[in-house]
């Protein structure tokens, strides 16, 4: 009996081992995203910044004014296509990146963006 | 049994056994618990679908209390706890966040930030489509009752970001009252790349804006509404994120708030293209949170769209 006792004792301690390690390791890139139980959210960036973010004046990161889709913007136009970027390759429906070294300047997604300028936020109050 | 035991005991020490026999028996005690219920997206009963759009954000800090006395001081909010390391925030009565508590690993530097979670109508698909683009899972999918599925990846630049199909559909299409979410912004190193990333995925339409300060700014839209920014990482700036804007009426106030309540100021207020200002905050634990002011004149009422059913008012922000 002593002797079916050793290999049982060994192997849930391995296992033992293996589910502690299990819980411990995370797939590395900060965080896993679950928090207790298993809920996926929540997640650490792997790494930080510090002091002022420097940037304010002209670095402009909200979206267009208008408080919708059509106050004073033209709404795309369907299919897109739009204007064609000055001396670049379009971007998306299959268009290359890269090609001389710019992905088509500061226009031209195209696939359903550019007739007449950037929709804007929802602008209906509750 | 007794006698099994002793024999038990030539092989691992008696405080080893209890960890072996506490650790096989955590796992069950965890299933035993009652399913994560985090709050429905959407509660209007009608289920409405908005791919593209920011629908919920999640922030990991490592101190849960600490970080509802912040945003509660900064925004008005109030917390209800799901579990002891999570909370929903709500402003008037409206989920509008969660906030997760993690202990940062010793030893190592991890960035508190708010997750920002872009809705899908299959999370299955979009996930292939994002594996295909380059992405990388970094949670995989996971169902709760009442809220769908989600999961979590960082996108080709490596900004972490998170999708949900949500099973109740999406928020509607509103103006954001004071102290809830109104914008984000893609902060990366290839606007053009992530544009076509984002397009891809959610199914965009992409807008370059005119530029004055050396970098690209583009708009990402779906239902003819702007869903967000990707802009060219500021100078100094090496780690691509996401970054979530909360509405506020006035956000020299709000900085000064958030110094008050232990946060710091990443941006001084300036006035953005829209007109309003905007400004960047950190919270006590280092996550960044946009500060965006909406005008009554950039909030032009849409004819087109339906009202919101209204809902009792609490707080709000500065």
């Amino acid at each position: 009996m002593s002797g079916l006792r050793a290999p049982f004792a060994a192997a849930a301690l391995l296992g033992a081992l293996g589910l502690l390690s299990s819980c411990a390791v995370g797939p590395g890139y900060g965080d896993s995203g679950y928090a207790g139980v298993g809920y996926v959210g929540g997640y650490y960036d792997p790494c930080c910044y510090s002091g002022s973010w420097g940037w304010g004046g002209h670095y402009h990161v909200g979206p267009p004014p208008g408080g919708g889709p059509h106050s004073g913007y033209g709404h795309a136009p369907p299919g897109g296509g739009g204007h064609p970027p000055p001396g670049g390759p379009e971007h998306g429906g299959g268009g290359e990146h890269g090609s001389g070294g710019e992905h088509g300047g500061s226009s031209g997604h195209g696939g359903g963006g550019h007739g007449g300028g950037a929709p804007s936020i929802p602008g209906h109050p509750r | 049994m007794r006698v099994q035991f002793v024999h038990l005991e030539r092989w691992m020490p008696r405080g080893l056994g209890v960890a072996v026999i506490c650790c096989l028996l955590a796992p069950a005690a965890a299933f035993a618990q009652p399913p994560f219920e985090v709050p429905a997206i959407s509660a209007s009963g009608t289920v409405e679908r908005h791919p593209g759009k920011v629908i919920w954000v999640d922030l990991v800090t490592p101190d849960l209390a600490g970080a509802e006395h912040f945003y509660s001081g900064m925004f008005g909010w109030t917390f209800q706890q799901i579990r002891p390391e999570y909370a929903v925030a709500l402003l008037g009565g409206r989920p509008l966040g969660g906030i997760v508590q993690r202990p940062i690993p010793t030893g190592q530097k991890r960035q508190p930030g708010w997750l920002t979670f872009i809705a899908v109508s299959d999370l299955e698909a979009a996930s292939k489509l994002a594996l295909a683009h380059g992405a990388k899972n970094l949670a995989p999918p996971k169902t709760y009752p009442r809220r769908g599925s989600q999961a979590v990846f960082a996108d080709p630049e490596g900004a972490a970001f998170a999708m949900l199909s949500s099973s109740t559909g999406d928020s509607g299409d509103y103006l954001s009252t004071p102290g809830e979410w109104i914008w984000s912004s893609l902060l990366t190193s290839d606007t053009a790349k992530s544009a076509d990333f984002y397009k891809a995925v959610f199914g965009y339409e992409v807008y370059d804006l005119p530029s004055d300060d050396g970098a690209q700014h583009v708009i990402l839209a779906s239902d003819d509404y702007a869903r967000a920014g990707i802009h060219t990482l500021p100078p100094g700036h090496v780690h691509p994120r996401w970054l979530n804007f909360v509405r506020v009426i006035d956000t020299q106030q709000a900085t000064a708030q958030a110094v008050a309540l232990g946060g710091r100021v990443l941006v001084e207020p300036y006035v953005d293209r829209h007109g309003g200002h905007v400004a960047v905050i950190a919270d006590p634990y280092g996550a960044p949170v946009g500060l965006m002011e909406w005008t009554a004149a950039d909030a032009q009422a849409d004819p087109a769209l339906p009202p919101r059913p209204s809902t009792p008012q609490s707080g709000g922000a500065p």
